[in-house]
């Protein structure tokens, strides 16, 4: 679990950089996505790679239209990422409110210690056998799914914000006059923003993998389940093209929540929390 | 680069409870949680035994724990231990090989960084289980593939620490190095590299948590052996006890592996001044 994640670079030159004497521009990201497509491309078509191992960037895009014209993309698409959303907005509310409570109590702390290591180093998807036994593999299974392991990174996250806010400030707070309310409200809550934007996006990770899981597995339902059955039924150029859809979709959502994430704490020296 | 690690010392800030447990640390923590421990397996027991819900929901914790050496007697257990245990470090070391001369090459050479990066990040982003399919495709459905999930669960995670953690090497010391008469080989030498060595115990920690997660998903998926599939069997045949049971043993692998990392990473970070973060 990665509260501790890194950021990517906003400025990509960092001191050691000014070394490469190439002139790399901000278009390079662009160029080199470009010279890649064209180089799967002509590879598929010079080596004459057969469909079923590599099919090429044209049949999957293709592919990809078929797909949406058929109906077999927006419907399942939706139907993951309102599992997701729900799962996340339910994951946020019990997570956060955890979170502080465990974090601002010494004796929860205490108590929850053993609890929270096993949940900070086990993967929260080795319950998902266990989900499925509970629910089965319909949209409740994959809320739950999302809810539990989403739920645990936010109340980490937020528990470990909570435990690092600045005692000065509390201290001053209180000397001020400031009751446990008012220092909830005025110090606690502008301190662990940054981490609760933080905790959205590892939950949203999170999030995504346990639907996926409980999706890929059942091979009943979203986006998760059309990609196992074109895989089961050797149809690569299909499940390209829905890989394709997901990593885009997975790209953005991560991308929407960094940004939030820099934004929130943006009034922080240190990008690094 | 984030040191913030998860065990700050600092207090509940809420003080009065807080000072209670002040020096809670050795003998008196460890009591305390063994006390806390044996409650909450009690009072499970309990539950399970006299509130009627059904066994195939919350199995009582003596039949979780006693079906271990069941499995033991089975013969599953040691050897699919094994095998999960064989496979998730084979698949951390190719991650680091691969990883870690990546991560410097990217973090130091400007056009890998801008050719590269871009992937890497993509690649650290995206849930890995996304890539299963291809991987599945490309490598079959044998033990390799289930290495190549964790080699890529690992790599990224890694290679984005370690390459940040070059890009942020004190330029100070780099031009200090470079009066001196030092060549680009003993720059990277003897500075890159020792100021990277605290990014390459975080970067470890946190791709060996992904990691595990490959490990698990590939056993989930590919079934031949390995702990992943004594779940995956047994919770096809609704043997939750079994489900349970391997979970608390994987769960046991993954805090001693936690904590093994972590005092890792301490060491390695160790003689970094404190950053006051």
């Amino acid at each position: 679990m990665d509260s501790a994640a890194v950021q990517p670079p906003a400025g990509l030159p960092g001191p050691f950089a000014a070394w490469s004497r190439t002139a790399a521009g901000p278009w390079t990201s662009v160029v080199s996505l470009i010279v890649f497509i064209v180089v799967w491309e002509l590879a598929v078509r010079i080596f004459d790679i057969h469909e079923l191992l590599l099919p090429a960037p044209s049949v999957v895009g293709l592919e990809l239209i078929e797909v949406s014209q058929k109906g077999l993309l927006w419907g399942p698409m939706a139907e993951t990422l309102s599992a997701l959303a729900v799962g996340l907005v339910a994951s946020l509310i019990v997570g956060v409110g955890l979170g502080v409570l465990i974090g601002s109590t010494a004796f929860l702390d205490l108590l929850s210690t053993p609890y929270l290591w096993a949940l900070r180093s086990t993967p929260r998807i080795a319950i998902a056998p266990l989900v499925m036994i509970w629910l089965g593999f319909g949209f409740e299974a994959k809320v739950w799914m999302v809810f539990l392991s989403a739920m645990v990174v936010v109340m980490l996250i937020v528990q470990e914000g909570v435990k690092t806010v600045d005692e000065t400030l509390v201290r001053v707070a209180r000397s001020f006059g400031a009751r446990r309310l008012d220092i909830m409200v005025h110090v606690i809550t502008p301190y662990i923003l940054p981490f609760i934007a933080s905790a959205i996006r590892n939950g949203l990770s999170m999030g995504m993998v346990a639907v996926l899981v409980v999706e890929m597995f059942s091979a009943v339902g979203g986006i998760g389940a059309q990609v196992r059955r074109a895989n089961d039924s050797y149809d690569s150029p299909r499940m390209f093209a829905f890989i394709l859809v997901l990593i885009v979709v997975s790209l953005t959502l991560i991308a929407l929540s960094r940004r939030l994430e820099t934004s929130v704490s943006r009034w922080r020296e240190e990008a690094y929390v | 680069m984030s040191t913030t690690s998860l065990d700050t010392t600092a207090e509940g800030f809420i003080g009065r409870i807080g000072s209670r447990f002040k020096g809670r640390s050795g003998l008196n923590f460890a009591l305390i949680t063994v006390v806390n421990v044996a409650v909450f397996v009690i009072v499970w027991e309990l539950v399970a035994t006299y509130s009627g819900i059904p066994k195939l929901f919350l199995p009582k914790i003596s039949a979780i724990a006693s079906d271990i050496p069941q499995m033991n007697a089975e013969g599953i257990l040691l050897l699919n231990l094994w095998f999960s245990v064989k496979n998730f470090f084979i698949g951390l070391a190719v991650g680091v090989v691969i990883g870690l001369p990546l991560a410097y090459a990217i973090g130091s050479i400007k056009f890998l960084d801008r050719v590269l990066s871009p992937y890497l990040w993509a690649l650290y982003s995206i849930p890995r289980i996304i890539l299963l399919p291809l991987v599945l495709l490309w490598v079959g459905i044998n033990n390799n593939a289930r290495l190549a999930i964790v080699a890529i669960s690992v790599l990224p995670s890694l290679a984005v620490v370690v390459m940040d953690g070059v890009k942020t090497t004190d330029a100070t010391m780099l031009r200090a190095a470079r009066i001196f008469g030092a060549s680009r080989w003993q720059q990277f030498l003897h500075v890159i590299v020792p100021s990277t060595i605290p990014f390459i115990g975080t970067g470890l920690r946190m791709g060996m948590l992904r990691g595990l997660i490959g490990l698990y998903i590939g056993e989930l998926f590919i079934t031949q052996n390995g702990i992943g599939s004594i779940i995956a069997y047994a919770s096809v045949r609704f043997r939750t006890a079994r489900v349970f049971a391997v979970l608390l043993l994987f769960v046991l692998f993954a805090v001693s592996n936690l904590a093994v990392t972590r005092a890792i990473e301490t060491r390695l970070t160790r003689w970094r001044a404190p950053s006051g973060l």
